[in-house]
């Protein structure tokens, strides 16, 4: 009796101890509503009728990507000059902390942080995520804190890509748009360059890329080239370049039905399926190691409309010490039937600004300040060192006679983008490629795996609204 | 009655207080690895458990009852993963077992420094980083460069996409695993293949039994309380099997190789689902507790 009576003490003074520890550890936020939970910043969007002076002391966090390099020639170096020109203007700035992320798991990062409570203030991120970062309600609307006639300097196309329910939620800074490239020298030894449309807009059809496609896989010294590569890797999606330029589209006008399903779309995975099956493209699925282009491992590739310069870095960086050069030329997409002018992925890179607990309106807006900075009319001109183009309309013509922008710039007139709605990233991680997988494997056929496709997406997008 | 009630429990009292201090310096040590402990296990624990009923979101949460479980026993993929995890651990637990166990039993008879020798071998991958193990099999597993179907080129076979068909893929986790994390094992049962009497094997061999009966009628028999543990061991880290998934697979081709870990994953970091992760790996505790006790039940009777 008395035991059991002092087991029930014991266990008591744990479950008393556990819990206290529990709740002290990150009680803060749970059974809270979004709107009680803001916190300082959070809510206020640019009411600044309690903000303290514009005096006060501030540090400002930022994550940046290996975009393009300062006059150091260091990858953080642009973001620290700019950082540090900020500074001289705005005293109250003390200090702008840098932290780098890379291409390979940066966003995973950001994502880790911002689930933590300790996302930076302010971040580049590409457009794309911005849905994801909008559901857990950690954007703050820049609107109020942007004159219409500067937001109305920004191509229209990619602030409305940044507006959600009519609000504006990052400052544009870059638009990478995609081309095709093709390795013009190993077509010539291949005896089938002629066959490349370089003359006029550059413009060609799925019909003539199959005649050159046809001739792969091609080995010589016992390695074998392919035409181009699929992949299906996670988040891998540049195949939707094909859907698109035969005519299929992800979503319908309004997004909230997903469409990929149409004839359209089942046509162009007939088409990739031939070409898997053939043996000129190769396929890239569950993890395994992508070709690169840049290395002269296959004959095209999409990727981002870099400046010819910029081509010519890349192919010195990236082709083997013993290898010849080759000479890389930018396409247009082919297209499939029925379709009159070629489509690219418009991508646009952005810099939002996070919800910060415990932060007030006058750090809000130096975060704010501080983007708006980064991508003014000559900041935003940078991006034409990695050969995208600036999102800034009094920014110019960058790029001067560069074919290479010219082609980029014709199918820009059609840019797609991946879907702008809640659940589009869910969609696009973790429903399109595994079907597509299926079908690849051979377990489906096109109209099966894009029927079960739709369904699950159709599911997805009833539930996530 | 009560009088002896009040004095039982009074000399308890006072042999529970003379215990706390006769050991006060030995709380003392094992406090900051309890503190430790609760910190970094007990209280994530808790609060996923409480994440699991809220619909979680960085800028504030709301009470959702039981919908986030609802909204995972709905989940296709839910069941695929679930599917592709006891795939996997009714695989790899007896098979990693069988391994080890075959490799200790041709270490056990060998010289003191060749026994050394082996176990440092086997040993070694766990010693490294999973991630670097796992990148070394994909370079292993690469269909067109990599050593494995170089090696069966060599007998007419391949090349298999080991790790891109959805036929394949997750035996190939299986086949890693096997491969590559035993050594923990192999040292645990030649340590305990010592302890079993030399008599034994010298009764048998004098009553003529084969190697291979003294094996099957001593080896494995005494050395089953060491298996069973590495089969309960082993199940609970089957069941979280992860880092070989994210660096390789990506839980694909077409969700074969989606585990629940790596579900749990990808519904928190990649589509900031908290909630419905955490419900997740709710259930995912509540299976492997009840597994390990069926296994603990098991070895239990087989005690007795």
């Amino acid at each position: 009796m008395g035991k059991r009576r002092n087991y029930k003490v014991w266990h008591v003074i744990l479950l008393a101890f556990v819990f206290l520890a529990a709740s002290a550890c990150g009680g803060n936020n749970s059974g809270k509503t979004p709107e009680d939970a803001q916190g300082a910043n959070g809510g206020k969007e640019g009411n600044t009728s309690d903000a303290p002076s514009a005096d006060e002391q501030t540090t400002l966090s930022v994550w940046w990507f290996p975009l393009w390099k300062g006059s150091d020639e260091k990858q953080d170096g642009w973001v620290k000059e700019k950082a540090k020109e900020f500074m001289n203007m705005h005293p109250n700035v003390t200090k702008i902390d840098i932290e780098m992320l890379d291409w390979n798991n940066g966003i995973q990062k950001l994502d880790a942080a911002i689930a933590a409570g300790s996302a930076p203030d302010l971040s580049y991120i590409d457009l794309a995520w911005l849905p994801k970062y909008l559901k857990q309600d950690m954007l703050v609307p820049i609107d109020s804190y942007i004159d219409k006639t500067d937001a109305a300097d920004f191509y229209k196309s990619t602030t409305d890509y940044a507006t959600y329910n009519g609000k504006l939620y990052a400052f544009p800074i870059l638009i990478a748009p995609r081309v095709f490239y093709a390795n013009k020298t190993m077509l010539e030894e291949m005896g089938l360059a002629d066959k490349l449309p370089l003359q006029g807009d550059r413009a060609w059809t799925v019909d003539q890329f199959k005649e050159i496609a046809a001739n792969f896989p091609y080995k010589k010294d016992s390695k074998t080239y392919y035409a181009t590569q699929i992949s299906t890797n996670q988040a891998d999606w540049q195949h939707l370049l094909w859907f698109w330029n035969f005519g299929a589209d992800l979503y319908n006008s309004d997004e909230s039905k997903f469409t990929l399903n149409s004839p359209q779309g089942v046509q162009s995975l007939d088409f990739l399926l031939d070409m898997k099956k053939s043996g000129a493209f190769k396929f890239i699925a569950g993890g395994a190691k992508p070709l690169n282009f840049w290395a002269g491992d296959m004959a095209f590739f999409p990727d981002v409309a870099y400046t010819e310069e910029k081509v010519e870095e890349l192919l010195e960086k990236s082709i083997p010490a013993d290898k010849k050069i080759p000479e890389v030329v930018a396409l247009q997409f082919p297209t499939g039937p029925d379709v009159a002018k070629a489509k690219t992925y418009s991508g646009i890179g952005g810099i939002p600004v996070f919800k910060q607990k415990g932060k007030n309106e006058n750090h809000t807006k130096m975060a704010m300040e501080f983007a708006k900075y980064l991508t003014n009319t000559e900041n935003v001109k940078a991006a034409e060192k990695i050969g995208s183009f600036p999102t800034r309309i009094s920014s110019g013509d960058v790029f001067g006679g560069d074919e290479n922008a010219k082609v980029a710039r014709y199918m820009m007139q059609d840019g797609k983008d991946l879907g702008r709605g809640e659940s589009t990233s869910k969609i696009l991680i973790s429903l399109i490629n595994p079907e597509l997988d299926a079908a690849f494997a051979g377990k489906k056929t096109s109209k099966q795996a894009l029927d079960d496709l739709a369904t699950k997406a159709n599911e997805v997008l009833d539930g996530g609204k | 009655m009560s009088r002896t009630n009040n004095l039982n429990i009074t000399n308890k009292k006072n042999g529970i207080d003379r215990k706390l201090k006769k050991n006060l310096w030995g709380y003392f040590f094992v406090l900051p690895e309890m503190v430790i402990f609760l910190i970094f296990v007990i209280i994530p624990i808790l609060r996923g458990l409480s994440f699991s009923f809220l619909n979680y979101n960085v800028s504030g949460s709301t009470w959702v009852g039981l919908q986030n479980f609802a909204d995972v026993f709905k989940d296709d993929i839910f069941w695929i993963a679930l599917k592709n995890t006891s795939i996997y651990t009714v695989l790899v637990v007896p098979g990693g077992v069988g391994v080890a166990l075959m490799l200790s039993w041709l270490i056990f008879p060998l010289s003191p420094k060749l026994q050394a020798f082996f176990k440092a071998a086997y040993y070694l991958p766990g010693v490294i980083s999973g991630v670097v193990v796992a990148l070394v099999w994909k370079w292993i597993m690469d269909p067109e460069t990599g050593l494995l179907n170089y090696a069966l080129s060599f007998i007419g076979l391949g090349p298999y996409p080991w790790l891109s068909h959805p036929d394949t893929a997750l035996y190939s986790l299986v086949l890693i695993a096997i491969m590559g994390g035993q050594g923990a094992a192999v040292i645990i049962i030649t340590a305990n293949m010592g302890a079993i009497p030399a008599s034994l094997y010298e009764a048998a061999r004098i009553d003529g039994s084969s190697a291979w009966h003294q094996f099957r009628h001593i080896t494995l028999p005494l050395l089953r309380p060491t298996l069973l543990y590495l089969f309960v061991v082993g199940m609970i880290g089957s069941y979280q099997v992860f880092e070989s998934v994210y660096v390789l697979t990506g839980g694909g081709p077409y969700y074969s190789t989606t585990t629940i870990a790596y579900l749990i994953y990808s519904s928190a970091f990649d589509f900031f689902e908290f909630g419905k992760a955490s419900a997740a790996a709710t259930v995912l505790f509540v299976t492997i507790f009840i597994l390990s006790l069926i296994q603990f039940y098991v070895f239990r009777e087989d005690k007795k």
